[in-house]
């Protein structure tokens, strides 16, 4: 009984950080999503070379101007090394199709020579030595991305999956998801209010939830509208505004992830009044 | 994989130069083979390639010298400074550099000393200074924006170290002797001069800002035992 009180004791008494800042909380450039539209690649025989459209939810605080460069990486992988210089060395520059956004084409002929290379050509995907099973299956191709604003600069890595058309035609990215900000009243400086997100499609899908604040802070950065065992459960997370009202709107950002990979956002502000 | 081995070699010498007081040095070095570490390369068997994850690869060695000088219970004093240097360090694949072992503690000091004031009254401490342990830092990340979390670059394994553990405990007794029985009350203070030891390093959710975390403040606890 001692020895536990004492375990208890000094668990209480240990101290962790509390002054590193929260993954919800946005102060510098960040980015808090990539959406691929499609958010697969489906190789359909009687069909040209598929088509995606990348487009990063790149943000920064300060209002810079912020730039995000892709490129297809040369590793066929889900998980990266963190060191695997692409975009760089090691990954095909991909063409912009807006600030935040680039065109991931199959019949790009550097993409076609990569993808013959590594035998994912819609031509040889069924040569032979197992490829059309592991088309079947899915596979993984790597995104490299380097966002930039002003000095800052972010890296990262996204992937989505190239396939045959066994499983069915490409998936759609859900709608994207709307905000309630508590009841959409004027916000006090050190509030607590519901994030709701609302989602317009459909509920029998299972989604999760990630949300970000410029200000205050926020209960929890994920939610979920399921449970492991399937069952239904709030998606509303709390934010607490902060102790003394910002000159500038607080902008909040939810991303609903879906679990085949669909990915949408919603940005919203509020002002807080002393 | 076949089991770790390893062999060990000590040469110590002890002395008392006078009545009461006890030195003793040992040197130590220990060699290490066969260490269990992971690899990654593939095998075949039965037909089957796998991976084969980890192998016997490893090797170490640990080497160091180990001081004592204690003063044994007289009439009132007792007490012993131990002070050990050590070096633990392995290679984990042929060809790599040597790194420091996970739990080095290059620099290890205790000293304790008790003394009888009389009248049932007696005192005590112990002085810790520890060597910090091993850490890898981590160098930078990159956003996984599927899984919306960060992977660490790490920088070198174990080329830093968390700053030196030290503290000091003391102890006052107050006996009573009684017949058949004895009463000790006491007061135990752990950490007396309340140094929050840094134990292990924790990063933000992208890397960028690191912290350790805290060890116990200083701890007072007011005691009564009964012996009987």
């Amino acid at each position: 009984m001692w020895r536990f009180l004492s375990v208890a004791l000094a668990a209480l008494l240990a101290a962790c950080p509390d002054n590193l800042e929260a993954q919800s909380h946005v102060s510098k450039l960040r980015v808090l999503a990539v959406r691929a539209d499609p958010p697969e690649l489906v190789l359909e025989p009687d069909a040209g070379l598929p088509a995606t459209t990348l487009t990063a939810l790149a943000v920064d605080p300060s209002d810079a101007s912020v730039s995000v460069q892709f490129a297809l990486c040369s590793e066929i992988t889900s998980t990266p090394s963190p060191t695997l210089p692409c975009p760089g060395t090691a990954g095909i520059e991909l063409p912009d199709a807006g600030p935040l956004s680039a065109r991931l084409d199959l019949a790009d002929p550097r993409i076609a020579a990569f993808a013959s290379q590594v035998r994912l050509d819609g031509g040889a995907f069924d040569a032979g030595g197992g490829i059309a099973d592991e088309l079947d299956q899915g596979v993984p191709l790597l995104i490299g991305f380097s966002a930039r604003a002003g000095e800052q600069r972010l890296d990262g890595f996204t992937s989505l999956t190239l396939r045959s058309n066994a499983r069915g035609p490409a998936g759609v990215n859900p709608d994207a998801p709307d905000l309630e900000i508590g009841d959409g009243g004027p916000v006090l400086a050190r509030e607590v209010l519901r994030l709701q997100p609302v989602v317009t499609g459909d509920d029998s899908r299972t989604y999760q939830f990630s949300f970000f604040s410029t200000e205050g802070s926020i209960s929890s950065l994920r939610s979920t509208n399921r449970t492991a065992t399937g069952q239904l459960t709030p998606t509303w997370v709390e934010w607490t505004a902060p102790e003394v009202a910002p000159p500038a709107s607080v902008r909040f950002w939810v991303v609903l992830r879906e679990a085949d990979a669909g990915t949408a956002w919603i940005e919203r502000s509020a002002v807080v009044s002393p | 994989m076949v089991p770790e081995r390893a062999w060990q070699a000590t040469l110590g010498v002890e002395t008392r130069p006078t009545p009461g007081v006890f030195v003793s040095a040992e040197g130590f070095y220990k060699r290490l083979y066969n260490l269990i570490v992971r690899t990654d390369a593939v095998e075949t068997v039965g037909g089957v390639t796998r991976q084969q994850i980890l192998d016997n690869a490893g090797t170490g060695r640990v080497f160091g010298l180990e001081l004592l000088v204690r003063k044994e219970l007289t009439e009132r004093f007792f007490g012993w400074i131990a002070y050990t240097f050590s070096r633990s360090d392995r290679i984990d694949r042929p060809g790599e550099a040597r790194r420091l072992f996970d739990f080095d503690q290059t620099h290890n000091l205790t000293a304790i000393a008790s003394y009888k004031l009389g009248g049932g009254w007696q005192v005590g401490g112990r002085l810790r200074i520890i060597s910090g342990n091993p850490d890898t830092p981590v160098v930078g990340a990159r956003y996984l924006a599927n899984f919306d979390a960060y992977l660490p670059i790490y920088g070198a394994t174990n080329s830093l170290r968390v700053p030196a553990f030290h503290q000091l405990d003391v102890r006052i007794d107050k006996t009573w002797t009684f017949d058949g029985w004895m009463l000790d009350l006491y007061l135990d203070v752990l950490n007396a001069y309340n140094h929050r030891a840094l134990e292990g390093s924790v990063y933000s959710y992208d890397f960028s800002q690191h912290a350790y975390f805290e060890g116990l403040p200083v701890i007072p606890t007011l005691g009564l035992k009964g012996s009987f």
